[in-house]
């Protein structure tokens, strides 16, 4: 890249360059509107008061002594709202049961965490006062703490009399029955995904303001998917949707978390109106890890049938989601990818599934970066090493055996599901991947290199792991972009897509610029914009670039043919010579340089150039990667170390190497994060263990391996500009490596591991114990370091 | 019950109103991740010293000077450029070492601080003082690379004491 190109320095960038993040400076500046930055001071504050009981029913809610609080202002509970729930859950069937999530739990506290009332008050000193003196009275009913709890007979059902498995997704391919009972070989494991919290560092907020004069109502939210809670919150609160403004907003991080109308969002609104005055809620952190979506949690039962070379013929899954109380907003699509996209890069041409959700006392699911996608990997890679060591196969060669052909694609898997539509790949070459991961890991050299690491690091083993990744992005239905003109020139693009981290603007900006001919610093992208005429979607599934991108791209086709028009009205004599070049309009008799929409605008103002890009999504696209770890186990301390990581991945058309780099380290360290430290555990009673960032370790910079990445690109057909999803990617092969590594670094112990962690020190020397306990009767000695 | 507080915010002297139970970082307005010192994103300086402004009250602030991410330049000891970027704050950008960008102004203050008047710091103390500033979208490799720029920039200018 030339000099003159630097940061800062603008320039017109084609798609695949490392244009520098045009976002950057504001940040560093901490001039970003971020949701803490647009507090005032005038409005009053609101607390939710939480149940402190996994499931109960309510006696009663007192808030006398509350309203005796000097500052006190208003009191909300369930009898005060006039509409209540259920809040909005985009991936139901028709015959899913009936398990509404409500803004105030009514009559009936079905986790610890649920908003029971809401307290307003001048303060935030006084709003604290007034919330502790709420007394709430509750009577105690049994709690159902896991899905498979859930299922049984004499469990309490949380919501109607029907059971708890509120949602079932089938599905079945060629003839699975045939295939197992000829099969050579039959493997049989059940594998268990704990419960993980998103976490990003903002916590959520939301703030409710009404205009005095035209009685307009403006939220100012954390949410990723502003264009899609307007309309909801205008249903709910039965408002016109134009009375209804969400303030656009850079969130500090969402990672699927934010991707939801959250009952804050609704209570804000209402004590707004009701008091005629701006009211603000901030969550804490302690909040955060019972009131924010929790990620990930199920289990999946797989059988696999396969001949004695390796190639499976068949597979079968009996997945659980624990979805907690009720619906999140996409809380039952974890369980949809884990059980419709389980068989990743493999052919597998016998297959059947069962996918439930199943409702619990805990906080309701959401998706959480890579949704089910991990969970699916995890189950399928981990298959693929046990069949590996049974066969006696290498564990790239076995995997290499089953792939799905370049040459193969469409590759329709005869599956679809809610939110993703029929399962048909549409590019890629899995076996490149895999061919460039295990040279970037250096998968030839690592038996001399295990070898010389152990001789030198006594008590210490290594381990290699690897993990193939296909994965569901890109879905729909559509995005809307809309471009305008200003005097100066500057194309201004409005879009519904939110910035949460993931570098939305530049991403936007690159593909105008590309496809304009013009310098990024005539473009000006404005996010989370909920003054478009069409509501867009928002930020989720590995989307923004792919969708607003060829949605951008559209726009500035017509933006193009708009200045075209425009021209040959100014400039009849240039006839048919007219173009557009060098970002501007060309071919105009007796001028040298382009013609500038600037130049346009003066002629003819600005309403003639302002168009609209749009992008129907005609079916989602799929990414694919291959992972792979080398991780060192101390087994004197049980301490695990991810030393290299490597990750071959294929998101279409590469916009900008940097960009995409950025979202598969940030993924593949959540990931990391997820399998070695984080747990939301609870106790016995359902009492959530975790109260604060204290109890939930994240991974630091000391934690981040040497990261080996490749860029492979087989573009998408399915959008003018090849594109696929890579928001995601790096957390959904990071389990399956990483684990894959550990259980490799302890070949010579009888240890199988069947679920993702975390793998803290104290469970690793568990493992090693109960592995010594095995050993015992056998003659070779139990593993110990050489030091003891 | 209101009590009356004065100090010095980014050299400037400010009053406020305010009960004794609310922190600085609200007073301020500091953006806070955690409210327990965990994430240090709302890391100020207080006489020169990083404090968690989640974790001290307002009124404990009284005569003191606060120094924020507006007094970067102060504490890193270097004027910004034309765009109102200090050499550290560059760095992170060339280095990508930042992506939602929500705790980057006390992880400023915070690096700043650290590395103030030193030419050399080794890795793994960087390392270590990275434990108390978190970042979520784990771009924070990048930060420990950054800071290495910049100490080396200061090395070859030989402008640390």
């Amino acid at each position: 890249m030339n000099a003159a190109m630097r940061i800062g320095a603008g320039g017109s960038w084609a798609i695949g360059g490392a244009m520098p993040r045009r976002e950057d400076a504001e940040l560093l500046r901490a001039r970003a509107p971020f949701f803490a930055d647009r507090l005032r001071p005038d409005h009053a504050h609101m607390v939710v008061i939480r149940s402190p009981l996994a499931h109960g029913h309510i006696l009663s809610i007192d808030v006398s002594a509350a309203q005796a609080v000097p500052g006190f202002r208003l009191a909300l509970t369930a009898a005060d709202l006039r509409w209540n729930g259920p809040l909005p859950s985009l991936d139901r069937t028709e015959a899913s049961l009936p398990a509404p999530l409500t803004v105030l739990a009514d009559g009936r506290v079905r986790y610890a965490g649920e908003p029971v009332a809401a307290i307003v008050a001048d303060t935030e000193a006084a709003v604290r006062v007034a919330a502790a003196s709420v007394r709430l009275s509750l009577d105690a009913l049994p709690a159902v703490l896991s899905a498979a709890d859930g299922l049984g007979t004499s469990a309490p059902s949380l919501h109607g009399e029907a059971g708890n498995a509120v949602h079932t997704l089938e599905h079945r391919v060629g003839d699975p029955e045939a295939a197992f009972a000829s099969a050579a070989l039959v493997l049989e494991e059940t594998f268990a995904f704990h419960r993980v919290s998103a976490t990003p560092l903002e916590p959520r907020g939301a703030a409710a303001e009404i205009d005095p004069e035209t009685g307009r109502l403006t939220i100012a939210a954390t949410t990723q998917v502003s264009g899609i809670a307007r309309v909801a919150l205008a249903e709910l609160l039965d408002r016109d949707v134009d009375d209804i403004l969400y303030a656009p907003l850079r969130l500090g991080g969402g990672f699927g978390l934010k991707e939801a109308l959250y009952p804050e969002e609704v209570l804000v609104a209402v004590a707004a109106s009701r008091l005629g005055r701006g009211v603000v809620w901030q969550e804490s952190r302690s909040e955060h890890f019972v009131g924010s979506a929790h990620g990930r949690q199920g289990s999946a039962r797989v059988r696999m049938a396969l001949d004695g070379e390796g190639i499976v013929a068949a597979l079968s899954v009996d997945g659980l989601s624990d979805i907690g109380a009720g619906y999140g907003f996409a809380g039952n699509s974890p369980g949809a990818a884990m059980g419709g996209m389980i068989r990743g890069p493999y052919r597998i041409p016998a297959f059947q599934a069962r996918t439930r959700s199943v409702t619990t006392n805990k906080t309701p699911l959401n998706v959480y970066r890579g949704a089910g996608h991990p969970q699916a990997v995890f189950a399928m890679e981990r298959m693929m090493d046990k069949a590996a060591r049974t066969l006696g196969l290498d564990r790239t060669l076995i995997r290499r055996r089953n792939l799905i052909g370049k040459d193969a694609f469409p590759f329709d898997r005869g599956v679809s599901y809610p939110g993703a539509g029929r399962i048909v790949y549409d590019s890629g070459d899995y076996e490149r991947c895999l061919d460039e991961a295990m040279a970037a890991i250096g998968a030839d050299g690592f038996a001399a290199r295990r070898d010389a690491f152990e001789a030198e690091n006594p008590g210490c083993r290594l381990g290699l792991g690897l993990a193939m990744v296909v994965e569901l992005t890109s879905t729909g239905p559509d995005e809307t972009v809309e471009l305008s003109v200003d005097a100066a020139g500057r194309v201004h693009v409005a879009t519904a897509i939110v910035a949460i981290g993931q570098g939305i603007e530049s991403a936007l900006t690159q593909v105008l610029s590309a496809a304009l001919g013009f310098d990024t610093d005539d473009i000006a992208v404005h996010c989370a914009s909920s003054l478009l005429r069409h509501s867009g979607g928002g930020t989720f599934a590995s989307r923004g670039t792919s969708v607003g991108g060829a949605a951008v791209a559209d726009g500035a086709e017509k933006l193009k043919r708009a200045a075209i028009a425009l021209g040959a009205e100014l400039h009849p004599e240039a006839g048919a010579a007219l173009d557009w070049a060098e970002g501007g309009l060309v071919g105009i008799p007796g001028r040298n340089a382009p013609l500038s929409l600037a130049e346009l605008v003066a002629a003819a103002g600005s309403e003639r150039l302002a168009v609209t890009g749009s992008f129907t999504v005609p079916a989602s696209t799929f990414a694919s990667a291959c992972h792979a770890a080398v991780v060192s186990v101390d087994v004197e301390t049980g301490v695990v170390d991810v030393l290299d990581y490597a990750v071959a991945h294929d998101c279409g058309r590469v916009l900008n190497p940097h960009g995409v780099d950025g979202q598969i380290i940030g993924g593949v360290m959540q990931g990391l994060g997820a399998t070695l430290y984080e747990d939301l555990a609870y106790d016995a009673a359902g009492t959530p263990l975790v109260r604060g960032l204290l109890d939930y370790p994240l991974p630091v910079a000391a934690n981040v391996p040497r990261f080996h990445l490749r860029h492979v690109e087989t573009p998408s057909p399915l959008n003018p500009l090849g594109f696929k999803g890579a928001g995601e990617g790096g957390f959904t092969g990071a389990p399956a490596a990483i684990v894959g590594a550990i259980e490799d670094a302890l070949r010579d112990q009888p240890v199988s591991l069947t679920d993702d962690g975390p793998y803290t020190p104290a469970r690793v020397l568990t493992l090693l114990r109960d592995a010594c306990r095995q050993n015992d009767n056998k003659p070779t000695p139990p593993l110990q370091s050489e030091r003891s | 019950m209101i009590e009356p507080v004065a100090f010095q915010l980014d050299g400037k002297p400010v009053a406020f109103e305010t009960e004794p139970n609310r922190t600085l970082a609200s007073l301020i307005g500091q953006r806070v991740g955690c409210g327990e010192g965990v994430c240090g994103a709302c890391t100020v300086l207080v006489d020169g010293v990083p404090v968690r402004s989640c974790l001290m009250l307002g009124v404990q602030a009284e005569g003191c000077e606060v120094a924020t991410v507006r007094s970067l330049p102060a504490i890193e000891g270097a004027e910004p450029d034309d765009e109102g970027l200090t050499p550290l704050q560059l760095a992170l950008r060339d280095r990508q070492a930042f992506q939602c960008g929500w705790c980057v102004p006390g992880l400023l203050v915070g690096l700043a601080s650290a590395i103030a008047g030193r030419s050399a710091v080794p890795r793994a103390e960087l390392l270590q003082h990275l434990i108390g500033h978190l970042c979520r979208c784990l771009a924070s490799a990048g930060v420990v690379d950054a800071v290495e720029d910049v100490l080396r920039e200061r090395r070859i200018k030989g402008a640390a004491p």
